[in-house]
């Protein structure tokens, strides 16, 4: 069963993770001006967090910095003009819960140090439970033009390691869709399709492996997650009329220069998005665009009249991790948690 | 593979979804009536290999033949045909099998110059058959379904598979870790795929099983989505002696 996943995908932290230490190096006034914050990224057991991106907005003029951690999870963001700031980590994972800290001031010429220690998410730091750190890590040198099929389209193969939006929007739900979700946030999920083996990964919104398979007529995602794989037709073909209801949905894609982009209805009414129900109105579009070798933008819109006031919209990059593979996903085969799930 | 009584209430009881699911066939007392698939020849992928990608339909197992079995073998089957053979069941429980032997089943095939990729309705729903010519892993972690590698041998794709766990079954039968199977692909024409499985397990048999299958295109069916736990509702009625 996987929980942790459901509520913290969709779910902005309103659980802030510790801030470890705020050293304040005394001022020294740089030549030419211009602030800058630097510091270490750790988990609550002190390792170091590599290959993540620290993201900083600077709340007067919206201008976003990023870093990304080095191996020794240092981050260094030179020439930033004074003021104030919001800064965020994104999840990683099931490991590491979201870091945000609004209240930052940088003052004109100031080096200031920002360590970190980030929470452990659903997966509490159990070696070996999420590997998505050490994926981020292991590949963070991967490069690469974006190969091409032979009919020049992009060829989006490939094994990828799914992540997070870094800036996760709240969907705005109808008054009964949002109280039913509140009371599931509340009651832990413990009632979540996930936790009866049933599928969870309807549109690929989550930090699963995703492993792509692309032929010029048809496009396959596998996952570790029932029913294990999802077609996607590439041979112009429509949506039948009067589809069956499924948990995946009827997926056609079309190409709009170098995107894919993906149009699913058909889908049943039991799976959930994040916390949130949906009707048999859902109808998905997913953009996917690879930027490189290593790099795989992907966009899902969610629209349903019947539970959202306006349509959700996830953005996310996938990394490659091109020397993994998939595992198989056998819920059932050790589902014992059930019977000890503790709601509200 | 031949259906013993007991095995046709099996499929019966389990599987009556799938069969009900793959229109336009109906079951006949000894089998599946056979569809007339296209004519044609044998495609070719741009690299010159033999393709086959397509949807397949299984056909009953042309030459039965039965494993023949050590005796701690024996007496396990012995056991789960008293037990009616539904109530102890992996797939009761939902959980998949480690090759989808059924004849009954739709396969879809989808091959690349680097894979060969198989979707089915089963737990697991696909296997991957790597072509790229990796070897199988040193020691593998036992999966209920192995790890599948394919090489050519003229326009024959054989696929060797290792590295299973020892909890399915197959058919009735039990296996151990040490199962080991070897499937030939031959796409004899564009409507008929041979298949020819040769089963090894010397912990659990005496001498290799050997499996033919026919399967035939069926271009207007696809793959359905198959979610066991949705309505698993046999489960608390099933009785067993």
């Amino acid at each position: 069963m996987r929980t942790a996943r459901i509520f913290r995908i969709f779910q902005p932290s309103d659980r802030c993770a510790l801030v470890a230490l705020a050293l304040l190096i005394p001022c020294l006034r740089a030549q030419g001006g211009g602030a800058s914050l630097t510091g270490v990224i750790t988990d609550p057991g002190h390792e170091a967090v590599p290959a993540i991106p620290v993201q900083l907005k600077n709340t007067a003029s919206g201008t976003m910095y990023t870093a990304t951690t080095s191996e020794s999870g240092s981050y260094n963001m030179p020439d930033l003009p004074a003021g104030a700031y919001e800064l965020s980590v994104p999840a990683v994972g099931f490991t590491l819960d979201r870091f945000e800290k609004k209240d930052l001031v940088l003052h004109a010429g100031e080096r200031l140090r920002l360590d970190i220690e980030m929470a452990w998410a659903g997966n509490l730091g159990t070696p070996g439970d999420d590997p998505s750190i050490y994926l981020r890590s292991r590949y963070a040198r991967t490069n690469g033009p974006v190969p091409r099929m032979r009919d020049g389209k992009p060829d989006l193969s490939g094994l990828w390691n799914g992540n997070d939006d870094l800036n996760p929007q709240d969907p705005e739900a109808l008054p009964a869709a949002a109280a039913l979700a509140k009371q599931r946030h509340e009651n832990k999920g413990i009632d979540s399709p996930s936790v009866f083996c049933l599928p969870s990964s309807t549109p690929p919104t989550g930090p699963l492996l995703w492993k792509l398979v692309e032929t010029p007529t048809l496009l396959v995602l596998l996952f570790e997650d029932l029913p294990g794989y999802r077609q996607i037709y590439l041979d112009g073909r429509p949506h039948p009329k009067d589809l069956k209801p499924t948990w995946m949905g009827h997926s056609v894609g079309h190409w709009e220069g170098d995107t894919l982009v993906v149009d699913s209805v058909g889908y049943n009414n039991k799976s959930w998005l994040g916390d949130y129900s949906h009707t048999e109105q859902l109808h998905v579009t997913e953009r996917y665009t690879r930027r490189d070798l290593a790099h795989l933008d992907v966009q899902i819109i969610m629209e349903d009249p019947g539970t959202f006031v306006k349509p959700w919209v996830v953005n996310a990059t996938w990394n490659l991790a091109p020397g993994e593979e998939m595992m198989e996903y056998v819920c059932t085969e050790n589902n014992r948690d059930v019977k000890h799930l503790v709601g509200k | 593979m031949s259906w013993s009584a007991t095995g046709r209430l099996l499929a019966g009881a389990i599987a009556v979804a799938v069969l009900l699911s793959v229109a336009g066939l109906s079951q006949t007392g000894a089998g599946l009536r056979p569809l007339s698939p296209p004519a044609g020849p044998a495609p070719r992928t741009p690299e010159g290999r033999p393709d086959f990608s397509g949807v397949w339909l299984g056909n009953d197992e042309l030459s039965p033949e039965k494993p023949a079995l050590l005796p701690w073998a024996a007496a396990v089957m012995q056991k789960r045909k008293q037990r009616d053979n539904i109530v102890d069941n992996p797939a009761s429980h939902c959980l998949p099998s480690a090759i989808p032997l059924a004849g009954a089943r739709v396969y879809k095939v989808v091959e690349t110059p680097a894979l060969l990729l198989e979707m089915f309705k089963d737990v697991i729903g696909y296997r991957q058959v790597f072509l790229d010519g990796r070897a199988h892993p040193a020691d593998p972690d036992p999966s209920w379904m192995g790890h599948s590698i394919g090489h050519w041998e003229g326009d024959t794709l054989a696929i060797d598979t290792v590295g299973f766990n020892d909890r399915s079954w197959l058919e009735l039968y039990p296996h151990t870790e040490k199962l080991h199977i070897v499937e030939r692909y031959q796409r004899r024409d564009l409507g008929h795929l041979e298949v020819r499985i040769t089963i090894q397990d010397p912990g659990a048999f005496t001498r290799p099983w050997k499996i033919h299958n026919e399967w035939v295109l069926a271009p207007n069916q696809d793959v359905l989505e198959y979610v066991c736990n949705e309505n698993s509702q046999d489960l608390p009625h099933l009785s067993a002696k």
